[in-house]
């Protein structure tokens, strides 16, 4: 079954003041399968909160059609809305003068729980997302890391089908992050659409089944982790410092190689355009007595200006 | 069931957001000592003038509008979802939101009530106002039913301005100088234009107040009801467009993308 659709979806901001008004979402069609973790990667200002909040019925369509679970986001925004979660990024959305418990029985009132199953569903909750210790301290004494989990137990407490996740580990510590992406990709074992919205590849590549690029308000493509990766390993940079004269050249000359550049701080990088470069640029590097070498992936930005440049837009 | 829990929860959000706000301590001693002293200084501005009925004006005036002035708080609390980001997770919730933000306002309600009766009984011992019983025994559920007035024109008010919350205070403050100018706190109905005397007539305080000052007077049982009863439909009104108010901005707010997260 699809769980989330989307034909033609368009929003269109008025800004007071401005000439133009502001294409946030620009005819956006797209299929998540239920039980799919679907990431939209793409760079500030892409129009990720857009769609989740025009998905999660905070926002209505300037035109084209959204729906979730075959429910119409704008006409059958009640059935929506008991079918959804929605977990926001950052340290706001709880109550901090309220114990993590507290703020989840509140929430499970506002979800219509019965008062019984609320109160067993908040225990499971803390256990799942590990604040049980913590369970009855008030959320304003809370890590960042620990209101972004309690955050996750708030959009879970009215047994949602379909998540919606925008940028939820904003902020977070690596560590922290790496926890709630584990916690993420539990839920999928219980059946869960998640749709989860982050600038940020790893995550993309860990947590999801599929992966939609965006930016501009456009989609760019819908990739796998795998083709995702690839992608990545593709456009691999190797940045070393010193060598011969004629090494420059050696570079240039291995296939797969897209440029090597000059860097302010005296080191060269060579930019790849081909994943198998990387082992006989090494090799280059290496019989050229090069010992500092350092091999990072490409940004973001730099991938959809590799990969896809502004053509689509 | 669940619109009473949720009102219920909401409530308790509103004490907790209340006792960070205020201790026992910072309420009894700046905010209570504040409300008396301005009660104090309008009553003596009348006994400056040797005129004991207008300082029993202005005392009993003073002592509705200070606690009025409490409840207003409705209005910045209203907004206060819009700040914390609970807002959007609010108009999404399948509850409706009026029981959730009128559950947390409502702590105002007692709040200002309180504020009401610790200054009437200390102007009362101070100034030596007569309070004749058992006629004052009636004071209580007066004075319930202006806060309820005043809280549910102000939850009208904070609903409007979850669209403008800078706005908050600026409205707060306007709406406590006009009932204290315009509904009978500081100077008779009477004294003003038809117009404005004709436009008091929806606000809460307007028909409270005189019923409050009927009662001390130990006027007829029927003019006193007759007033709190229109005291009691101005709050039904306002109450009214205040939850529709609420619907109607969350979705103008998902029209025009006003609803942030964050």
């Amino acid at each position: 079954m699809i769980a989330v659709a989307t034909k033609d979806l368009t929003r269109v901001y008025k800004t007071r003041g401005a000439n133009a008004d502001v294409l946030a979402l620009d005819r956006v069609s797209m299929n998540v399968e239920e039980g799919e973790i679907h990431g939209l990667l793409g760079p500030n200002g892409a129009g990720k909160t857009t769609l989740v909040k025009l998905l999660s019925t905070v926002l209505l369509p300037t035109s084209g059609t959204a729906s979730v679970l075959g429910f119409d986001v704008v006409r059958d925004t009640s059935r929506v809305r008991q079918m959804i979660g929605v977990v926001l990024g950052g340290d706001r959305g709880v109550y901090w003068r309220l114990t993590g418990r507290e703020n989840l029985e509140y929430w499970s009132a506002l979800y219509k729980v019965p008062a019984g199953t609320a109160k067993k569903r908040v225990t499971q909750l803390l256990h799942a997302v590990g604040l049980s210790d913590r369970a009855d301290h008030l959320v304003e004494g809370y890590s960042r890391g620990m209101k972004q989990r309690l955050h996750l137990a708030r959009g879970l407490v009215g047994d949602p089908r379909v998540l919606f996740l925008d940028e939820p580990t904003t902020g977070m510590d690596p560590v922290a992050s790496l926890e709630f992406r584990s916690l993420v990709t539990d839920l999928r074992s219980q059946g869960k659409t998640i749709f989860l919205t982050t600038h940020d590849l790893a995550e993309a590549e860990a947590v999801c089944d599929r992966v939609t690029l965006i930016d501009r308000g456009r989609i760019l493509a819908v990739e796998t982790p795998n083709s995702l990766g690839r992608m990545v390993a593709k456009f691999e940079r190797i940045d070393f410092h010193g060598g011969p004269n004629d090494l420059l050249q050696n570079l240039v000359a291995v296939p797969g190689v897209a440029s090597v550049k000059p860097m302010p701080d005296g080191r060269h990088r060579v930019e790849l355009e081909s994943e198998s470069a990387s082992r006989e640029v090494l090799e280059v590097l290496v019989k050229a007595g090069i010992s500092t070498i350092n091999t990072s992936r490409p940004s973001l930005e730099e991938v959809y200006l590799h990969v896809i440049g502004d053509g689509p837009a | 069931m669940s619109t009473l829990r949720t009102f219920r929860f909401g409530l308790f959000v509103g004490i907790r957001d209340f006792t960070g706000f205020w201790g026992w301590k910072s309420w009894f001693g700046g905010w209570m000592v504040q409300m008396i002293a301005q009660a104090i200084f309008f009553s003596l501005l009348a006994r400056l003038f040797e005129s004991p009925d207008q300082e029993r004006f202005l005392l009993i005036g003073y002592a509705v509008a200070v606690g009025a002035a409490n409840v207003a708080w409705t209005i910045q609390s209203t907004t206060w979802d819009r700040w914390i980001g609970t807002y959007p997770l609010l108009v999404i919730a399948p509850s409706s939101l009026a029981p959730a933000v009128i559950g947390r306002t409502s702590i105002w309600l007692p709040a200002g009530m309180a504020t009401t009766l610790l200054t009437l009984v200390f102007m009362a011992i101070v100034f030596e106002l007569a309070l004749p019983w058992p006629a004052t025994s009636g004071l209580l559920p007066l004075l319930l039913l202006t806060s309820l007035s005043t809280y549910c024109f102000s939850l009208f008010l904070g609903a409007l301005a979850i669209r403008i919350p800078r706005a908050r205070n600026f409205i707060h403050q306007v709406i406590t100088i006009g009932a204290r100018a315009f509904c009978g706190v500081s100077v008779p109905i009477s004294f003003w234009p038809e117009g404005v005397q004709f436009a008091v007539q929806v606000l809460p305080i307007t028909h409270g107040l005189q019923a409050i000052r009927l009662l001390l007077d130990e006027a007829p049982l029927r003019q006193v009801l007759v007033s709190a009863s229109m005291e009691l439909a101005v709050a039904l009104g306002w109450i009214t467009l205040a939850v529709i108010a609420m619907d109607r901005m969350a979705n103008a707010g998902r029209a025009d993308g006003s609803i942030e997260f964050v």
